[in-house]
């Protein structure tokens, strides 16, 4: 028998996982994967400063700051790599950690009684998401986290469906986006913009290393399996929310953290794919 | 005398000793890593160990940091070997291997990590240590260990020396001069693992990365000669450990990993800036 | 042969182009025609690709002044097409054939509107201008090296543009794909499109096209391919080491071919 609160926390994690796996096709596929990664953990920072301005947890302006957090990281990720004094990996590799301990020593200094520490950032706590629930004119309108990340995944979603022909053309060929006037950098910032509302909107719930994991592998697992963009876009949709799934289900049976078993079954579907693929020698021949 | 005067007791002199270690050692490898481009390597393989520290804690039930980072050695390769072979297999590029595999074994370790906690003699603090690292723990015992597996790294170093550095210039020049590759690129692998394990201890899994990357990152802009700029490295990565180190033990609340990583990072800020206009990389 | 405009396709005055601040071009100035087919030819090194890159301005000019069909490249953008090397794309992308050659329409199509049916129709008659309409719903991993330049130009044709520049199109391909091209350029040229190319070969220049450009860091000539290709001006473009016999020999084989 599955509870309410089951279907809620599943619920919930379906559709943290769909959203992030949207922008993580095009992370996968311009080859800037990490940088959800250093995304996800910089996004502390923006959060703890907000905080420390407005001195209020729940406040959606924290989003905000821990989006701004995300685009500053990937500027200054920028600028070290436009200098040409580091390449991009050692660029991606020093900024984030920087940032994240800022943070964490913001929080120390000002912030040790607050709920938010960095396990949390990590972590997350997919299983105490329901409790937090929003009120409008008294009326319980469900978790607040489901509502938050609707919304991220509504912008992800909108903007992958409009733009989808410039997303393709920046990515694939960024000399023919210029010739065309479409400017690879603007879609790039949308992109990190995107990765980092998701990232900020999803943590709470989740976590920054589901968020990686989901980023990335379902992506990666649809980047076996099809030739096509478009297809890879709806196969990352289905492995993710299918990791969701069992993922959930098999921490519920075992009594483990939810996080971290979406997290592995993202890796157990992308173990398939490559398993499958070997059948249809997409490999690359050796 | 001058220690209490900086007002160092004996416990923050072994954690200083423990961290210039590590910052030192770190530092020397990281070199290798950078010129590699494989500065996200470190931060890989550092959320590869988790799942390995965890099954050796419910193997052995021991609460010895040495022997959980065994574990954590042992995945950490495996992580390694699960890349290459990626890397070999398929069309995936490298950042997504690295985001597959950071994610994945450390989601593993946290799944681990819970199974753990239900187990009697369990400590979660232990555990907790390595995401974050906690200096503060450091016996006498862990500097002997520390030192012994820092000297390894440099002995390997210092008598691979060439092989390590023709084949960070140029792999396929390597071959042709009938040394092989694998064997090299082995070494290093291996060597960086050992890294990784110190520094887990110090600044934990989430910022492994830096102590690598940032001063090898600071010294390359000073120098182009590699022998200078491994030494420049190790010094820099002493500098920042000591630095971070004592700031975290004589300010309060100042947490030893994440002010490592500020000090690294002004090296490297200041390198990026100060150092004079050098060749393109 | 369609009347063609009295304006030049290109005119570049002083171009200047530094790279780490070490000049790639100097200096360069040239006119170029309408209706014609243009080989840009120099030894390696020379600044060929810069040549392209700094005309379509996708690199940092240091000086100069160019003009495309007597405006600036930002007016004249839909009017030109730009087929880089082949290593400029990743061939392992999940793209069809199809896919990569639709994309050369999005630029008319603009921000915000889809592909159509009059789109769809009109990839389907570039790849049969190419010879690779049985290709059209394979990925693009699965293309020889001539095949991938086709599938290139397959798309710039989809442009509908005015002026054509490539980039060593006829580097690594098979003898069909280098037939298939040289019928299209002229094709088009007899359309009275511009098609300027930087070719990789000197001694298919002759054969292939009707004007030649010989550079070195600046332009040597630039005329009708009997006029350029003799050995005083070849001598300043190769420099000394350029053997005029070799020249001959060849030329006097390719003619026999």
């Amino acid at each position: 028998m599955i509870t309410m609160l089951q279907l809620e926390i599943g619920f919930i994690a379906i559709l943290a996982s769909i959203t992030c796996c949207l922008p993580g096709v095009f992370l996968v596929l311009r080859g800037v994967a990490m940088m959800s990664d250093a995304i996800s953990h910089a996004i502390l920072l923006g959060i703890v400063v907000m905080f420390l301005f407005i001195q209020d947890l729940t406040s959606p302006l924290l989003i905000i700051g821990a989006s701004c957090a995300g685009v500053l990281t990937v500027l200054c990720t920028e600028m070290i790599i436009r200098s040409k004094r580091l390449k991009q990996d050692a660029a991606i590799g020093l900024v984030f950690p920087l940032f994240f301990s800022v943070g964490v020593i913001l929080v120390s200094q000002y912030a040790r009684n607050v709920h938010l520490d960095s396990d949390m950032v990590l972590l997350g706590e997919l299983a105490f998401a329901p409790f937090n629930r929003l009120f409008l004119a008294g009326f319980d309108c469900g978790p607040c986290a489901l509502w938050v990340i609707g919304t991220a995944l509504l912008i992800n979603g909108a903007f992958i469906a409009l733009f989808y022909k410039e997303l393709l053309i920046t990515t694939f060929d960024p000399t023919l986006a210029t010739m065309t006037a479409f400017s690879p950098a603007v879609f790039y910032y949308a992109l990190m913009m995107m990765t980092s509302i998701t990232a900020v909107a999803t943590f709470d719930a989740v976590g920054s290393i589901m968020v990686v994991a989901l980023m990335i592998t379902p992506p990666a697992t649809a980047y076996l399996l099809t030739h096509r963009v478009s297809d890879m876009l709806f196969m990352s949709i289905l492995v993710a929310a299918l990791s969701a799934i069992f993922g959930y289900a098999a921490a519920s049976w075992a009594d483990v953290s939810i996080a971290g078993s979406i997290a592995s079954m993202t890796g157990v579907f992308f173990l398939m794919a490559l398993f499958l693929s070997k059948n249809k020698k997409i490999m690359r021949k050796s | 005398m001058m220690l209490s005067w900086l007002n160092i007791d004996y416990t923050l002199l072994l954690v200083l000793q423990g961290a210039a270690l590590l910052g030192i050692t770190a530092g020397a490898l990281g070199s290798f890593a950078l010129l590699r481009q494989q500065s996200l390597l470190g931060d890989a393989i550092s959320h590869a160990a988790l799942p390995g520290i965890v099954l050796m804690f419910l193997c052995t039930h021991s609460k010895n940091p040495w022997v959980l980072l065994c574990g954590g050695a042992i995945a950490g390769v495996v992580g390694v070997l699960s890349m290459n072979y990626l890397c070999a297999r398929t069309t995936l590029k490298k950042d997504a291997i690295l985001g597959i595999i950071l994610s994945v074994f450390f989601g593993l370790g946290l799944v681990l990590m819970t199974v753990a906690q239900k187990v009697p003699t369990s400590n979660q603090a232990i555990l907790n240590k390595f995401l974050f690292g906690n200096v503060a723990t450091l016996l006498p015992e862990d500097i002997v260990v520390i030192a012994t597996i820092a000297l390894l790294i440099f002995a390997v170093l210092v008598l691979c020396w060439k092989e390590c550095t023709v084949y960070v210039f140029d792999p396929v020049f390597t071959h042709t001069l009938g040394l092989r590759p694998v064997i090299i690129e082995t070494v290093l692998t291996v060597l960086l693992v050992l890294a990784i394990v110190i520094g887990l201890q110090t600044v934990g899994v989430v910022l492994m990365s830096t102590m690598l990357i940032a001063p090898a990152a600071a010294a390359r802009q000073w120098t182009t000669r590699l022998v200078h700029m491994v030494g420049l490295a190790a010094f820099f990565g002493g500098c920042a450990a000591l630095a971070g180190v004592y700031v975290s033990g004589v300010v309060d609340h100042v947490p030893t990993g994440p002010a490592i990583v500020v000090a690294a990072s002004g090296i490297v800020l200041f390198s990026l800036l100060c150092a004079p206009q050098r060749g393109v990389a | 042969m369609k009347s063609i405009s009295k304006i030049p396709a290109l005119d570049v005055s002083h171009l200047t182009v530094l790279y780490n601040n070490n000049p790639v071009l100097v200096d360069f100035s040239v006119t170029v025609p309408q209706g014609v087919m243009l080989g840009i030819i120099g030894p390696n090194g020379a600044g060929k690709t810069t040549l392209i890159k700094a005309i379509l301005n996708l690199i940092p000019v240091a000086a100069g002044v160019v003009h495309i069909l007597g405006t600036t490249i930002n007016n004249a953008r839909n009017q030109i097409t730009y087929v880089p090397q082949r290593s400029s794309v990743d061939w392992d992308f999940p793209v069809t054939v199809f896919d990569m050659v639709l994309m050369g329409c999005y630029g008319k199509l603009g921000w915000f509107k889809r592909p159509g049916k009059r789109e769809h129709e009109a990839v389907y008659e570039s790849l049969a201008a190419v010879g690779l309409e049985l290709y059209a719903h394979k990925p693009i991993n699965t293309l020889s090296g001539g095949q991938q330049q086709r599938a290139f130009l397959a798309r710039a044709l989809m442009q509908d543009a005015q002026i054509y520049f490539l980039d060593e199109p006829f580097a690594g391909v098979d003898i069909t794909t280098e037939k298939i091209i040289i019928t299209l350029f002229k094709k088009l040229r007899d359309e009275g499109k511009t098609i300027i190319v930087v070719h990789h070969d000197l001694f298919t220049a002759s054969s292939y096209f009707d004007y030649v450009m010989l550079l070195n860091k600046t332009c040597i000539v630039c005329g009708p391919v009997g006029e350029v290709l003799t050995s005083s001006y070849l001598d300043r473009a190769y420099g000394a080491s350029f053997a005029p016999r070799t020249w001959n020999v060849a030329q006097q084989t390719r003619d026999q071919l």
